[in-house]
C-alpha cells in the first residue's frame, strides 16, 4: 500500500501565513480591536425584541431555551426614501397574476411534438456567465430570470467582468406572450467579479423582490407581479450595515427578513448582527428588529409555511458557536445548545437531534405553528428525504417540488417509510434488501402510482421499490438520466434531440429533432433553451 | 446534519468580514481536502500546493460573492479546485507576486511524477480512472466531485453549482459515461503499449 502524498508542512505554514497577511492586507479592516472584544465575549445565547413571552409558550417548537447571557438591543430604522423606476416593457394588457396557491403539475407531452409552437429572447440568454432560473407563478404562468453565474469569471477565458446584468420577464408559457420583462445593467466595484442578483417571489402577495448581494451597485427593487413595474426601491441597509442575506417570509404578508451585517465608523466588522422582518417597500416600518450578539450570523430560509428559521452563529472561538432558532412572527430568538436540523417537508416540519456520540437520532414532527406532532427515535444518525412528486410549488424554483406526505428513513435500523403527519411506519426494509449500506450515499426519492423510485447518487443504479410494501422491485431498466422530470415522463436533449422516456419502464415515447441548451417545466409546460431562445416543446 | 462544535456559516461570516485568524481557521478546517481534489487533476503535489493557495487566495478575492451550501463552503472551494486547475497557468499569472513568495518545492523529476501518479492511485485502474479524470470538461469534473467523490445531495449539488436538480442528473450521467469510456479507452492504450504486441 502506497503512502498519500501529504502537503509539505513547511509550504503550507507559508501559504497559511501569506493568507493572512492577505486578509489583513485589505484596507477598512482593523481587526485586532475586534479580536479584543471577542475575546471577552461569551455567547451562550442572545435574546431578541419582540414578544419572547408568546414565542416561549411555542416549546414544542424551540424546546427548552439555553441560558442565555446575551443583551436585547432594538434598533428603530432611519428612513429612508423610495425609489420609482422606469415602467417595465408590457406586451400584454396587465391583468392581474397571482401565485397559485395549489401546486403545478407538469403538463406531458404524450405524443410526439410537431414543433416549437412558440419562441421568444429574454435579455441576456446565452450570454457567457449567465444562468436560466425559473419560478412557477401558476399554471401557464413563470418567471423567467438571466442571471449572473457564480464563478463565471473562473470558466472563462475573457477577463473578469466589470459590469453584470440581470433580466426577469413573465412569461405565458402556453402562448409564449411575454407579460413584461425588465432588465439591468450595473458596473461592478472594484474587486467584485459578480454578484448574486436575483428575483424572490414574495409568497402571495402579487409582489416580486429584486435583490443584490455582494455588489452595492445591483438591482434592489420591489416589483408588481403583474405589470413588473416598480412598486418600491429596497433599501434594507442603513449607514454602516450591510446586506448579507434576504429570505422571504412565507404567505400573503409579502414581508422579508434580512440579515444586516455592521461597520463602525472606521469600517471595523461590529461583533453583532440585526436581522429585521420588514415589508420590502417599506423598510423604514420593520415589524421587529433583533440583535444577535455574534459576528457571524447566518440566517436559514424558512421553507413551507413554517413561521420560524433555523440561526448559526459564531462568536471567533469555535466554543463560542452555536444554534437557534427565530421566531419570525415576533423576531423572538432562543438559542439551542444542541446540534439540529428542520427538514422542511409538505405539510409539516421535521426537527432532527442527533445525539453528541451519534448513537441515536430523534426526530420530531411539527405542523405550521410549531406544534409537536410526532417524536421518534432512530438508531443512529438518521438520513431523513422526503417523498417527492413531480408537481411545483408555486413561487419557488423549478426544482422544488411537492412531497407525498411520507418521508423515508434511512438509519443503521433499514429503511423506513413513515407518515409525516402521525410519524407512524408504513413499512421498514432492510437495507441489504435494497441494495443499500449505512451511512446512505445521497439519495431521491420520487413517487409514481404504487412505484418509488430511489435514485442513488452514490455511483450505483437506481432502484425500484413497491411504495406499497417497500419490496424491492429491481434496478431501473434505464439510467434515470434526464434534464427535466414530468408526471409520467422524463425529458432529455442529446445530440440536437429531445426524447420524451417512460420515468419507470424506460421506454422512449417519442423522439423529436430540436437542439436545447436545458430542458424544464415552466408554469407546468415544458420549454427549451437554445442560445438566447426560449421555446416550446411542441 | 452536523454534530461538528465549528460553526462554518459564522466562522466565514467573521471571514470575509476580515478577521484573518477565523479565514485562518477555515484553511486550517479544508486545505486537505482541496488538496486532495487538485491532487486528482495536478501531476504533481507541489501544484497541487499551489492551487491549494490559489483557491484559499480566490475565497478571499471573491468574499462578497461565496456562498455556503448545506453550511459549507466545502463545494464551492472543491469546484474552485477545479476551475483553478484548469486555468492553472492563468491563475498563476494572477497570483504570481503572491505564489512567488512561498518557499520553492524540492526539485522532482520524472520520478516523482511517477511517484505520485503511483501514491494517488497505486491500482492501475484507480491510475486510470484518475487520468480520466483529469480529462473531463470543468463541468463534467464539478458534477463528478460533488456527487460522487464528496457523496453531495442532489439539491447540495445543485445549490452549489447553482443549476437546477435535473440538470445534475443528467449532467451526471454524461460525466459519467464520459469517464467510463476515458478509461476504457486509458486502459486500452495501457495495454496496448506495455504488453501489447510481442
Amino acid at each position: 500500500m502506497t503512502e498519500t502524498p501529504k502537503f509539505d508542512p513547511q509550504r503550507s505554514a507559508a501559504i497559511r501565513h501569506l493568507l493572512i497577511e492577505n486578509v489583513e492586507a485589505e484596507p477598512k479592516r482593523r481587526t485586532s480591536h475586534l479580536r479584543a472584544l471577542l475575546a471577552g465575549l461569551i455567547i451562550t445565547g442572545v435574546v431578541a425584541s419582540g414578544s419572547t413571552a408568546l414565542a416561549l409558550n411555542r416549546d414544542s417548537l424551540f424546546g427548552a431555551p439555553a441560558p442565555s447571557t446575551g443583551v436585547e438591543v432594538s434598533t428603530p430604522p432611519t428612513p429612508t426614501a423610495s425609489v420609482t423606476t422606469p415602467p417595465a416593457q408590457e406586451t400584454e394588457s396587465p391583468a392581474r397574476i397571482s401565485v397559485a396557491t395549489a401546486p403545478i403539475v407538469p403538463q406531458d407531452i404524450a405524443t410526439q411534438p410537431t414543433g416549437p409552437t412558440w419562441s421568444l429572447q429574454p435579455p441576456g440568454l446565452g450570454e457567457p456567465g449567465k444562468l436560466v432560473g425559473s419560478i412557477d407563478i401558476s399554471e401557464d404562468y413563470a418567471l423567467i430570470s438571466v442571471a449572473p453565474e457564480h464563478g463565471a469569471d473562473l470558466t472563462s477565458e475573457s477577463l473578469p467582468a466589470s459590469t453584470s446584468s440581470l433580466s426577469v420577464t413573465l412569461v405565458n408559457t402556453r402562448t409564449g406572450d411575454q407579460v413584461w420583462s425588465r432588465e439591468w445593467h450595473w458596473d461592478l466595484e472594484a474587486g467584485v467579479s459578480s454578484a448574486d442578483a436575483r428575483a424572490l417571489v414574495l409568497g402571495t402577495s402579487g409582489r416580486v423582490l429584486v435583490v443584490t448581494t455582494g455588489s452595492e451597485n445591483g438591482p434592489r427593487e420591489v416589483l408588481d407581479l403583474s405589470t413588473g413595474t416598480a412598486v418600491a426601491a429596497f433599501q434594507p441597509a442603513e449607514p454602516g450595515e450591510t446586506l448579507k442575506k434576504v429570505s422571504v417570509v412565507p404567505g400573503d404578508s409579502g414581508d422579508v427578513y434580512a440579515t444586516l451585517a455592521q461597520r463602525d465608523d472606521q469600517g471595523d466588522v461590529l461583533p453583532y448582527s440585526l436581522v429585521k422582518r420588514f415589508d420590502p417597500a417599506n423598510t423604514t416600518d420593520a415589524q421587529w428588529v433583533t440583535r444577535i450578539d455574534a459576528a457571524g450570523v447566518n440566517v436559514g430560509d424558512s421553507g413551507n409555511d413554517i413561521g420560524y428559521a433555523k440561526v448559526t452563529y459564531y462568536a471567533g472561538d469555535p466554543q463560542q458557536s452555536g444554534n437557534g432558532v427565530l421566531d419570525l412572527a415576533t423576531g423572538a430568538f432562543v438559542a439551542r445548545p444542541e446540534p439540529f436540523e428542520y427538514y422542511p417537508f409538505t405539510g409539516y416540519t421535521i426537527r432532527s437531534n442527533p445525539d453528541e456520540a451519534g448513537g441515536s437520532s430523534t426526530l420530531t414532527g411539527l405542523d405550521d405553528d410549531g406544534n409537536t406532532l410526532w417524536t421518534r427515535t432512530e438508531t443512529g444518525l438518521a438520513q431523513v428525504d422526503e417523498v417527492l412528486t413531480s408537481a411545483a410549488i408555486p413561487g419557488s424554483p423549478r426544482w422544488s417540488t411537492v412531497g407525498t406526505g411520507q418521508f423515508v428513513v434511512v438509519s443503521a435500523n433499514g429503511v423506513a417509510l413513515v407518515d409525516g403527519l402521525t410519524g407512524s411506519t408504513i413499512w421498514q426494509a432492510a437495507l441489504a434488501d435494497w441494495k443499500l449500506e449505512y451511512p446512505s450515499v445521497p439519495l431521491r426519492f420520487e413517487a409514481q402510482g404504487d412505484v418509488l423510485t430511489v435514485t442513488n447518487f452514490g455511483g450505483s443504479p437506481s432502484s425500484l421499490v413497491d411504495l406499497t410494501t417497500g419490496a424491492w422491485m429491481g434496478f431501473s431498466p434505464w439510467d434515470i438520466s434526464y434534464e427535466t422530470s414530468g408526471a409520467e415522463y422524463a425529458y432529455r436533449s442529446i445530440d440536437g434531440q429531445v426524447s420524451a422516456i417512460d420515468k419507470i419502464s424506460g421506454e422512449v415515447i417519442w423522439t423529436t429533432d430540436l437542439a436545447a441548451d436545458s430542458l424544464f417545466f415552466a408554469g407546468g409546460r415544458l420549454v427549451a433553451t437554445e442560445g438566447n431562445t426560449l421555446r416550446s416543446v411542441g | 446534519m452536523g454534530t461538528e462544535l465549528v460553526n462554518e456559516p459564522a466562522l466565514w461570516e467573521l471571514a470575509r468580514g476580515g478577521d484573518s485568524g477565523a479565514f485562518a481557521m477555515l484553511y486550517d478546517r479544508h486545505r486537505d481536502r482541496v488538496f486532495g481534489q487538485a491532487l486528482r487533476l495536478m501531476r504533481s503535489p507541489h501544484d497541487a500546493e499551489d492551487v491549494t493557495a490559489m483557491v484559499f487566495l480566490e475565497l478571499w478575492r471573491r468574499r462578497k460573492i461565496v456562498t455556503l451550501v448545506n453550511e459549507t463552503l466545502i463545494g464551492w472551494l472543491l469546484v474552485t479546485t477545479n476551475n483553478v486547475s484548469h486555468n492553472f497557468v492563468r491563475s498563476m499569472r494572477r497570483y504570481k507576486a503572491v505564489i512567488d513568495r512561498i518557499p520553492p518545492a524540492e526539485p522532482e523529476g520524472a520520478h516523482d511524477f511517477d511517484r505520485v501518479d503511483e501514491e494517488i492511485d497505486s491500482a492501475g485502474r484507480g491510475r486510470s480512472v484518475g487520468s480520466a479524470f483529469a480529462q473531463l470538461s470543468a463541468n463534467d469534473q464539478n458534477i463528478i466531485t460533488l456527487c460522487v467523490l464528496e457523496e453531495f445531495s442532489l439539491a447540495e449539488a445543485a445549490a452549489a453549482l447553482r443549476i437546477p436538480v435535473g440538470t445534475v442528473k443528467s449532467r451526471l450521467s454524461r460525466a459519467k459515461q464520459r469517464l467510463s469510456a476515458l478509461t476504457t479507452e486509458d486502459i486500452q492504450r495501457t495495454a496496448i503499449t506495455s504488453g501489447g504486441a510481442k
